[in-house]
């Protein structure tokens, strides 16, 4: 349920289908008892959240690759398995770590040492973060270089070998060519931010939320989302101190400085911002609990019927990971994560029983993944696509699921990325079979965002069309303002927390539909003659044809 | 939408380093820990992959990486993580920050000669002697002689991570004896009763190696990190390789190369997963 998260931050044919069988229908008989039953499963308190690289994470695994070979499924893992072994590494910092802010004239007595998690909290771990010499802090506006929009934090300040201080967010504009009007754009993102100043030389960033003003901002919850231990590949791009500071406590950044935090945030909503040094260092000894695991993905494929498609490949990918054991809420620990997103690995294995049922048998091959490391950074499917077990350049579409239809039945459907390839096309003919509409995400809901919030970026950003559906807002027996509601309501009370677990009120009906939109649509692409393809316009386009040239 | 093409550039690590398909040398340089390490796994690697030839060169991290940054070679090897302007260095020249790999996890051992009554040291005391303020192996509880100090040469991973993470940043005292290798302080430490040095447990052995702590310089204290001195050791590429490079690297990453790092003396990060 990516989508639906409100805040940015915190967080990221016409002739194409005369060759489809459209008469072909899936029997959805006894379909609501095998989601109850796998939802069951692998929401119960027996897989412990299904964290990454823990014990329940790996039942969850064993479970799944059992279920795959039930399904009769050819394993796609390593060495003639399901698993694919994923190297990771973990991390989780220690009270005993010591962030000191200090003037730049190193003058001991107005040193301030900060509190992990009360003051600060951690975006990196383990030595990237060392930083035992104070080292001047420059603040740098949105920590943003955006040539496109002739923007540039960068531009008259130097930050080689300091740390820079950043706003989250960016501009305010209202021109949809500027910073795309009221929708966050991926310069939003802290992780963005992050290699934007460590491609200036920075040595760390320190980032500070403007969205304290906003009602439904609140530390503590920030400290919830960061209470969880740090997991990355064990490969990862070049990456520096990171920290995320209470805007409670921003002033102590800005002692002595030509702006208060106050003048910044006045900078911030008058669109005049700027870029200037800092009269404070700041130096970092962080003490970390460590460790190296191997996680897997499970990944099976039915193999096509057609002598010439079935080389080609549709990979069908749902998480199955989710927060593991947190922090206690109401006294329970376990963040079982029905919603996300063992309800969409249900649907999965509901989806892959359908085709392997016998009846219909698809042209194409459908490779099913499911992913590990998503709540982690997407990295399971990051792991994936590094490591296809078949070529890029043959698969030719992802269908992420992360989250289905629970609140009613609906008569509207939105496609997350469809508009950037003809996928919109097979999203036009699946709504047409089903008698319903497409529709948009409301811009609460930070559609932007919505795209690179899931798994399926990792495919985009190899070059394979991607998607993810959801239902639209056009309900069978609620109103628009109701959906948002009940949207609004699971971001707030239910979206990472332990309550998201398996007495949560699910609308069965809502969720079959869905999974028959998935199955008609995935139906569609693997009988369709003509492989989806990127827009002209489209930011992955490239990739895919170089992708397609390197035969990889 | 076209608004991300620029930022791709430089966010998402594209993959065109060793855009030859046809590859099939490897060129390796950097860290003189990782030197041996790394040419037992050419070695294996070569032995199963009779078209793939690898040419494994020392000379220290700082070398490899900048080695890495002017594209002489493939991948680096370096005991530490790159520094802020090697990184810009990358950003500048490839439009990619590289990327790294952790491959296997090193213990730096204290080292004193066996004749040394001197077997334990705190980390405050391993500080106060490699910058001189403790001078005479008497004000550890040992004979009355001068502490021999000796250390790796600036350009290696190793000084520097042992000016960061033991001296806590300052500066290495200049009577301290200068050797370009860990095996040459291994050497000079077995062969001089008041010396003390430091390098990889992968070189050392049982009778020269200190405990720290009271920690001793073993695998199991160092998985866990409860030997205080324990680092990664990494591989670097300036983008997502590809071909012979990336099928060596993800080779290093199975329980195959796994086990030539424990076979080398280093500690593997992956137990065989089956």
């Amino acid at each position: 349920m990516k989508i639906f998260k409100i805040t940015l931050f915190f967080l990221a044919i016409n002739n194409i289908f005369g060759l489809v069988q459209t008469n072909l229908q899936f029997n959805h008989e006894g379909k609501t008892e095998e989601l109850k039953k796998h939802l069951n499963i692998l929401g119960s308190d027996l897989f412990e959240g299904r964290g990454t690289g823990t014990e329940g994470g790996r039942l969850a695994a064993e479970y799944l690759s059992e279920e795959f070979a039930e399904l009769g499924l050819s394993p796609l893992g390593s060495n003639g398995t399901f698993h694919q072994y994923i190297p990771m590494h973990g991390s989780y910092p220690k009270d005993e770590s010591e962030l000191i802010l200090c003037n730049d004239d190193n003058n001991s007595n107005n040193a301030n040492s900060l509190k992990l998690f009360e003051e600060y909290i951690l975006l990196t771990g383990g030595d990237q973060t060392f930083t035992p010499t104070p080292l001047p802090l420059v603040f740098c506006g949105y920590g943003i270089i955006a040539p496109e929009f002739d923007y540039n934090d960068y531009q008259s300040v130097d930050v080689e070998g300091k740390i820079v201080v950043v706003l989250e967010g960016e501009p305010n504009s209202t021109d949809n060519n500027y910073f795309e009007a009221e929708l966050p754009t991926i310069y939003s993102n802290a992780e963005a931010k992050k290699r934007l100043a460590i491609s200036r030389g920075a040595a760390g960033i320190i980032i500070i939320p403007t969205l304290f003003y906003d009602p439904l901002f609140s530390w503590e919850q920030v400290i919830k989302n960061y209470s969880f231990e740090s997991v990355s590949l064990a490969y990862s791009a070049t990456s520096i101190l990171s920290i995320l500071f209470n805007p409670k406590y921003a002033d102590l950044l800005f002692v002595n400085s030509s702006y208060s935090f106050d003048d910044v945030i006045d900078l911030h909503h008058s669109n005049s911002m700027s870029s200037f040094p800092l009269k404070r260092k700041l130096s970092f000894k962080g003490e970390f609990l460590q460790r190296d695991f191997v996680a897997s993905n499970i990944i099976g494929l039915i193999e096509g019927k057609d002598d010439q498609l079935k080389d080609s490949y549709i990979v069908v990918s749902a998480h199955y990971d989710h927060l593991g054991i947190g922090p206690a809420v109401e006294a329970d620990s376990i963040y079982n994560g029905v919603m996300d997103n063992a309800i969409g690995v249900a649907a999965l294995l509901e989806i892959a029983s359908s085709f392997n049922a016998g009846k219909i048998k698809p042209k194409r091959s459908i490779i099913f993944a499911l992913f590990t490391g998503e709540e982690k950074g997407l990295l399971g499917s990051r792991y994936y696509v590094d490591h296809p077990p078949v070529p890029l350049y043959k698969t030719i579409a992802n269908v992420n699921i992360d989250g289905i239809a629970v609140f009613d039945k609906f008569k509207s459907i939105v496609g997350i990325g469809a508009e950037f390839s003809t996928l919109s096309d097979f999203l036009k003919q699946t709504a047409a079979q089903n008698d319903l509409v497409i529709s948009e995400i409301p811009n609460i809901f930070m559609s932007s965002e919505a795209f690179i919030s899931s798994d399926q970026i990792s495919f985009a950003n190899v070059g394979v069309p991607s998607i993810l559906i959801y239902e639209g807002l056009d309900y069978e027996n609620l109103t628009k303002e109701e959906g948002i509601a009940q949207f609004i309501d699971y971001n707030n009370n239910y979206y990472h927390t332990p309550k998201d677990d398996l007495s949560f009120d699910i609308n069965y009906e809502a969720a079959i539909q869905h999974v028959k939109i998935l199955q008609d649509f995935i139906l569609n692409l693997a009988n369709s003659c003509e492989a989806p393809e990127w827009y002209e316009n489209s930011p992955f386009i490239n990739e895919r044809l170089r992708s397609i040239a390197e035969k990889r | 939408m076209n608004k991300l093409i620029p930022f791709l550039l430089i966010v998402f690590i594209a993959g065109c380093a060793s855009i030859n398909n046809q590859v099939s040398t490897i060129r390796i340089k950097g860290s003189d820990t990782m030197l041996q390490l790394t040419e037992a796994l050419a070695r294996e690697y070569m032995r199963q992959n009779k078209d793939v030839s690898i040419y494994v060169e020392g000379g220290g991290s700082a070398s490899g990486i900048n080695s890495l940054i002017n594209n002489e070679i493939d991948i680096a090897t370096a005991s530490r993580l790159l520094r802020a302007d090697e990184a810009k260095s990358l950003a500048e020249y490839y439009g990619s920050i590289g990327l790294y790999y952790l491959i296997a996890k090193d213990a730096l051992s204290i080292f004193v000669n066996e004749n040394n009554s001197v077997k334990n040291l705190t980390m405050e005391q391993i500080k106060k002697i490699f910058t001189c303020e403790i001078t005479n192996w008497k004000e550890l509880g040992g004979k009355d002689k001068r502490i021999d100090g000796v250390i790796r040469n600036p350009n290696s991973g190793t000084y520097l991570y042992f000016k960061e993470h033991v001296l806590e940043g300052e500066e290495y005292c200049d009577s301290l004896l200068v050797l370009p290798t860990t095996a040459a302080i291994v050497e000079y430490v077995k062969n001089n009763e008041n010396a003390i040095g430091y390098g990889g447990i992968g070189y050392g052995e049982e009778s020269i190696n200190a405990t720290v702590e009271g920690i001793a310089p073993i695998e199991q204290n160092a998985r866990n990190d409860t030997y205080p001195i324990t680092r990664y050791l990494h591989l670097f590429t300036s983008r997502s390789p590809q071909g012979a490079v990336k099928n060596f690297i993800d080779w290093v990453l199975t329980p195959a190369g796994q086990a030539v790092i424990k076979e080398a003396g280093f500690i593997p990060l992956w137990e065989n997963p089956n």
